[in-house]
């Protein structure tokens, strides 16, 4: 009878699991419904709903908490008036202006709020002052237990958020049906154009829209801060993180697009949550972790990698869409003679001052911002090797780096080999598993690849990192020792410096010899018409492939340079995914086209914060990312970088005063007219 | 044994059959035309012949070989080239990267190890042989132009000479004349006539205009509603009284 009895247990426990997992699954719901909401009516894939909801929930924490001020008023203005504002600016400054970009431009914008928001807010009302610790949810005495059947625990607050999330997505669907804005809403995500021929304003719908998603992102905000273990005691944006890789594992099983399937998807992978958190073994690492927050991250790359759906997804085409001007021509590829050896003046003129500066008068401390500053140059040069070449955007530099890093720190530990071997082995790995890795989701491309990497960077940064053979053992330590090579010592600052530099040099000119080279050919070809290159003949998916795992290795190194120069992995400082999201933002901004606008970027990244932010101006170091962070904006208009298209302006303005040719495009383009009627001799 | 042969192919849409059991063969260095009103099925042949589209029966041949389950880079690496409806050009390069690009896919060089050895920078012969196709399609001296400031009528001759860089034996033109006037369309298609007289690929013109079909094309298929309704040469087809039909309507056909 003992067989029964135990299969009792596992019954009663599955229904309570059930039972927790509502509530929890509602949550995903909702944001997952909000993402749909965006997607379909702006295109915008909006990354930065954790943001969101982040700030949403703090304002409810900062009144109700700290304020005390009630909570109906607390959630009137959190939820009411907060999130929906902050939906509309999002709508009106942003992205009613970039709506003909492309999904990745988008998304780049995204990621750009993602890191902005919750810092500008954060720096707004001094939320770091103190740590906001007690979060609690909206309704009163929320933590009261009620039974179901008598037996099943549930709290008052998960009752509530169930039933506010079932209501809100009735209330959607009643919109949609019933309502002449749910019409609208529909008809412009066909063709805004088309709805405006029809006399709809189509800016307002869009608005509309935006108001709504970013009303569900603040509700799930503070609706998730009770049901979510993470959140529970401590109110920071990374919290929301899990939450929104799982709302995205939710909506990507309606392709971004169905509704219905959201809040489905939703329920049931909150169900599953609490499903395998309550039955999976606890004695593996692997399985161990699944309990927790690494399972959203594995569900979301699995459903990527195996929902038929989204291998079967076609973008919608706007019947109207040719209307709109084409995207504008790069600067970087149609840079004038002129203007490359002015700039190669000035960059030998420039580095000759520096070095004197550094190797004859710096101290140490800015030798060693210097030699970070070059590291990180190595580092986002993988960034533009597979961002700017290939015109793809990958969310796990951060983590290649991190296997450059503890490849480096292994084989010296374990096997006494030279550290500079083993951050090349790390190199190796790191193109293996980016091979692997890109394999499956290369084809889907765009943002499914940009998510997919995601994934995959915030399971290794759950998972991976605490086994032993990769992230090290804290009987060991995480220590990394600088290098010796043919018989020199590369462990004083100087040294190192000069080697970090030579290692710099060498992946530039390797990213230039790729980038002329065929397959550099390939990935232009790919980046402009992925339909016209097939048609030649060019294999897609394996030049991506190849292009990303070239681009792990360089990571790589620079991950291993970074362990040397600090003479330990500092993991958590350095190789947090959330970082990497603001390497991806510094770097598109400043410039991913070219290998200078890596090295800038790498410079801005270590010099901008200590120099210009804290010395100078006198400003908190978390301005950058907001700084930046908005500046991602600029990439759907700009996408060869602000500091290449500040240069290209200014040689034009020069040319001008100097009453010199204009540059070839504008030439190109003010008469070609004449010059083909001549040429074909079909002219009159 | 013709050079490329389409047998049978069947293609539906949801119920609907846009492509019905159609034959169609195209012989090395012949020129043929592909016409039906809209909605005849003239696309959904050419996407499958292409590979954009698996067809639901029948089979796709190129010089003897199956090719029906073959992906569209496949098909281009054995001699298919192609050009597009609506101008597809890579953005941000060059006229001549253009052409560069396509030599480099065809000749086979691009291994990662020589590029980063510095063997794959473009060498000045392959920059002469892509002046010197630029120069016979009439497009010489406009290599180093971007592509966006090219007009309609050079995009095309663009498309044309990315695709015979590929050296192909095949080249499908999905309706080069749309959005060109009648002197641009006219000035095309001797530059067309010109250059596959002179390097002898086959041609198949898929064409809405029935003008430059008759004036370019030795054979032609006539498809309506998915179905063949007529072929063979060229002038015979033009006067057949189904095809004329199929184009102005029955009340003028039996008119006449």
């Amino acid at each position: 009878m003992t067989a029964s009895v135990l299969a009792a247990g596992v019954l009663e426990e599955t229904i309570r699991a059930f039972f927790q997992g509502l509530p929890i699954g509602a949550g995903f719901a909702l944001v997952a419904m909000s993402f749909v909401l965006t997607y379909k009516t702006s295109g915008v894939f909006n990354l930065a709903f954790g943001a969101q909801a982040f700030i949403s929930a703090a304002t409810y924490f900062e009144l109700h908490v700290r304020r005390d001020w009630p909570i109906w008023s607390a959630v009137l203005v959190a939820v009411v008036l907060v999130a929906p504002v902050l939906g509309l600016l999002l709508e009106r400054l942003i992205f009613r202006h970039v709506h003909a970009a492309s999904a990745v431009a988008k998304l780049v914008i995204s990621l750009g709020l993602l890191v902005a928001l919750p810092e500008l807010f954060k720096l707004i009302v001094d939320y770091d002052r103190e740590q906001p610790f007690g979060a609690v949810g909206i309704i009163p005495d929320g933590t009261t237990v009620y039974r179901l059947f008598g037996r099943y625990p549930v709290t008052r607050d998960e009752i509530a958020a169930f039933v506010i999330v079932i209501a809100a997505a009735l209330a959607l669907a009643a919109l949609f049906r019933y309502t002449r804005l749910g019409l609208r809403i529909r008809a412009v995500v066909q063709s805004p154009r088309m709805t405006e021929l029809n006399g709809v304003n189509a800016d307002w719908v869009s608005s509309g829209s935006w108001i709504l998603s970013s009303f569900f992102a603040g509700l799930a905000g503070v609706l998730l801060v009770p049901t979510t273990s993470s959140l529970g005691t401590v109110l920071v944006p990374q919290g929301y993180f899990p939450i929104v890789i799982a709302a995205l594992a939710a909506a990507a099983l309606g392709r971004l697009v169905n509704l219905p399937a959201a809040l489905f998807g939703g329920l049931v992978l909150g169900v599953i949550t609490t499903e395998m958190r309550t039955h999976l073994p606890r004695d593996n690492v692997i399985l161990n972790e699944l309990r927790g927050s690494a399972l959203p991250y594995v569900m979301l790359f699995a459903i990527i990698v195996f929902w038929p759906a989204i291998r079967r997804q076609i973008a919608g085409a706007d019947p109207l869409l040719g209307v709109s001007p084409p995207p504008p021509a790069l600067a970087a590829t149609s840079r004038s003679r002129g203007m490359t050896i002015y700039t190669r003046i000035m960059a030998l003129a420039f580095f000759t001052a520096v070095g004197i500066w550094t190797f004859g008068y710096a101290n140490n401390f800015w030798i060693s911002r210097i030699t970070h500053s070059v590291i990180f140059s190595i580092i986002f040069l993988s960034i533009v090797v597979f961002t700017g070449l290939g015109g793809q955007i990958a969310l796990c530099q951060v983590t290649f780096a991190a296997i450059g890093a503890f490849g480096a720190m292994q084989f010296a530990q374990r096997w006494d080999v030279s550290v500079i071997v083993g951050m090349l082995a790390g190199a190796a790995i790191a193109a293996a598993v980016g091979a692997v890795l890109s394999i499956p989701v290369m084809r889907l491309g765009g943002i499914w690849l940009a998510i997919a990497t995601l994934a995959f960077a915030l399971f290794f940064h759950d998972v991976l990192v605490k086994y032993g053979w990769v992230g090290g053992s804290l009987f060991h330590g995480r220590g990394v020792p600088r290098p010796q090579l043919f018989g020199v010592d590369f462990s004083s600052h100087k040294n190192f410096l000069i080697l970090c530099i030579a290692i710099l040099v060498l992946v530039g000119v390797l990213v230039i010899l790729i980038r002329e080279s065929s397959t550099g050919m390939a990935l232009r070809a790919l980046r402009g018409s992925e339909t016209a290159a097939e048609s030649i003949g060019v294999i897609s998916w394996r030049s991506r492939v190849i292009v990303f795992s070239v681009s792990a290795a360089i990571a790589a190194i620079g991950g291993g340079l970074l362990a040397m120069e600090e003479k330990q992995v500092s993991y958590e400082a350095n190789y947090d995914p959330q970082a990497g999201l603001f390497w991806l933002v510094i770097v598109v901004v400043l410039g991913a086209r070219t290998v200078e606008g890596g090295i800038q970027a790498g410079v801005a990244f270590v010099i901008f914060p200590e120099l210009i932010l804290d010395r100078w101006l006198g400003l908190h170091g978390a301005w950058r990312y907001v700084l930046f962070g908005f500046a991602a904006i600029s990439f759907a208009r700009h996408p060869e970088g602000l500091l290449e298209h500040g240069k290209r302006r200014s040689q034009a303005l020069m040319q001008r005063a100097f009453g010199r040719r204009q540059p070839a495009v504008a030439a190109a383009v003010a008469g070609p007219e004449v010059d083909a009627a001549s040429e074909t001799g079909d002219g009159p | 044994m013709s050079l490329l042969v389409a047998d049978g192919i069947t293609k539906r849409f949801a119920g609907i059959t846009a492509v019905d059991d159609v034959h169609i063969a195209l012989d090395a260095g012949e020129r043929v035309g592909l016409i039906g009103p809209n909605g005849a099925g003239k696309t959904t042949l050419f996407n499958c012949l292409l590979g954009l589209l698996r067809p639901d029966a029948g089979s796709v041949s190129f010089d003897g070989q199956n090719i029906t389950r073959l992906p569209v880079y496949r098909r281009a690496r054995l001699g298919i080239g192609r050009t597009f409806q609506r101008v597809e050009l890579f953005s941000g390069s060059s006229v001549r990267d253009h052409l560069l690009f396509a030599h480099r896919i065809r000749s086979g060089t691009g291994a990662l190890w020589k590029d980063v050895i510095g063997l794959g920078l473009p060498k000045p012969t392959e920059i002469e042989r892509c002046d010197a196709l630029l120069e016979s399609l009439g497009l010489g001296g406009m290599g180093d132009e971007p592509i966006e400031a090219l007009s309609l009528g050079q995009s095309r001759l663009v498309e044309v000479a990315r695709a015979l860089m590929t050296q192909p034996r095949v080249v499908l033109l999905d309706e080069p004349s749309s959005g060109l006037d009648r002197a641009e369309t006219t000035a095309l298609a001797e530059t067309l006539a010109r250059i596959q007289a002179e390097q002898g690929f086959g041609m198949l013109l898929v064409e809405h205009d029935v003008e430059l079909v008759a004036s370019f094309t030795e054979r032609t298929y006539v498809l309506d509603f998915g179905k063949l309704i007529t072929h063979g040469p060229t002038p015979d087809v033009m006067r057949d009284p189904e095809v004329r039909a199929a184009y102005l309507g029955d009340f003028v056909a039996g008119a006449q």
